[in-house]
């Protein structure tokens, strides 16, 4: 082989070399015996935002005021000479002045040159940063997906364990289970959606569509905060059911009137204050026992840290409700 | 579980601090079937806040997510009273290692073992 042909091989091989080294998109640098930069690839000058003739022939760890003065990238390069090993996915989480906190898995390679023996170390980073920030998020909202599943599950069982069951056909216990399930999941949809939610609109979803033109709101515009949605609508609907089957909307003559208002109370506190009345139903007569509507609107308001008073007045049920309230 | 019996000193008071309606109510019947007096339910910090200047309880069970709030407030002033509690939270082990005042403290889950939950709350309370 002529010399010049050699020559040709040598040089067709480096420009390959170089090529795939310059292709390259992960940061790669090329270290000496000294630790000095011998070479670096295009990703390594546009991840670090350095200009090559600033980093040739520099001491790596005194590169931008010591930047890569990294505690364990000196014991990962360190661990490398003299074993002459290779060391992979080394994770280095470091605040870079110009580019931030980052986190990089780290390479390092220990190449002997076959002429003098004389050591090179190839450097190579991974910037994971963003895909471990991915990977947090998809973790948060698998989390939150779970515990939203687990509490939901907890939610139908205690609504399931709560219902009377005695005297009910399957059929009947399975009909109202599922009606109130149906009530529970809708206000849980409505709520999972927006921040708050309409009185008016909630109170007009928990009475049927039919029924619509006997019932009359009357009040000012009220936002229900979230966490609310649910046991307001649960309560309401309650209500509608009872008046639909035994009370005031179980007659053609018969309609609904409700009228809310917030009022203040002491200690600076205010109550949002609704007051359900039926009128031109059947003649009234208080439950003989204490059904589960009572329990679960007596129940509720409790809960949220209000009152409720049922007034089985012969005329028609009259209902006041009253929540403590904060403005939002 | 059986109702306490006449002139028997009931085992303790107990707050129960849980947002789902039908979940404190039911952890609320359970609790007092098994004889003990229960603070609450409250739904929210303030409530809880409001129940314990009121009365002080032996031993407490918290849900930790209220609604866009946490428990927290609550958790930190029944520590500082040395009133022991027990979550009854469905969340992460790990979401909860991150907060001092709920490390090291039990986790009966959701949904929650309610046999177990008395077993626990009794021994709370007779500590």
């Amino acid at each position: 082989m002529m010399l010049e042909d050699l020559y040709r091989l040598l040089r067709t091989g480096h420009v390959q070399a170089q090529g795939v080294v310059d292709t390259m998109t992960q940061p790669i640098v090329v270290l000496d015996q000294s630790l000095c930069v011998s070479t670096a690839n295009n990703a390594f000058l546009k991840t670090f935002k350095v200009e090559r003739d600033d980093i040739l022939g520099e001491s790596f760890f005194d590169l931008g005021n010591g930047q890569w003065d990294i505690t364990e990238l000196r014991q990962l390069i360190a661990a490398v000479i003299p074993k002459a090993a290779a060391v992979i996915g080394y994770e280095v989480v470091h605040d870079f002045p110009t580019i931030g906190r980052r986190t990089f898995l780290v390479d390092a390679r220990h190449l002997v040159h076959p002429d003098d023996n004389s050591t090179n170390i190839l450097v190579l980073f991974d910037d994971v940063t963003e895909t471990q920030r991915r990977d947090t998020e998809k973790d948060f909202i698998i989390s939150e997906t779970r515990h939203r599943m687990k509490n939901l599950f907890a939610v139908v069982r205690s609504l399931a364990m709560r219902m009377d069951a005695e005297a009910l056909t399957g059929v009947d216990y399975r009909d109202r289970f599922l009606g109130r399930l149906e009530v529970t999941l809708h206000a849980q949809e409505i709520a999972a959606i927006n921040e708050t939610a309409d009185f008016e609109t909630l109170l007009r979803q928990s009475v049927s569509e039919p029924e619509m033109d006997r019932l009359h709101c009357e009040g000012p515009t009220v936002q229900i905060p979230g966490s609310r949605i649910v046991p307001i609508s649960m309560m309401f609907h309650e209500l509608a059911t009872n008046a639909l089957k035994y009370g005031a909307l179980s007659v053609p003559k018969g309609a609904l009137h409700i009228e809310w208002s917030l009022e203040d109370g002491s200690e600076s506190r205010s109550y949002f204050v609704c007051r359900w009345r039926e009128i031109g139903g059947p003649t009234v007569a208080p439950p003989k026992r204490r059904g589960y509507g009572t329990e679960l609107i007596e129940g509720t308001c409790r809960h949220l840290g209000g009152t409720v008073e049922l007034n089985f007045d012969p005329k028609g049920l009259a209902v006041i409700i009253k929540l403590p309230w904060k403005h939002l | 579980m059986s109702e306490p019996e006449n002139g028997e000193i009931p085992p303790g008071i107990v707050l129960v601090v849980e947002d789902e309606f039908f979940i404190a109510i039911e952890l609320e019947s359970v609790l007092s079937r098994s004889g003990f007096e229960v603070l609450g339910p409250a739904s929210s910090v303030d409530q809880a806040l409001d129940l314990l200047k009121r009365q002080r309880p032996d031993a407490a069970v918290l849900d930790v997510t209220l609604g866009s709030e946490k428990v927290t407030p609550v958790a930190l002033l029944l520590k500082s009273w040395g009133v022991p509690f027990v979550l009854a939270s469905a969340s992460d082990p790990a979401e909860l290692a991150r907060h001092d005042v709920f490390a090291k403290v039990p986790n009966l889950g959701k949904p929650t073992d309610m046999k177990r939950l008395v077993d626990v709350v009794r021994s709370l309370c007779s500590l």
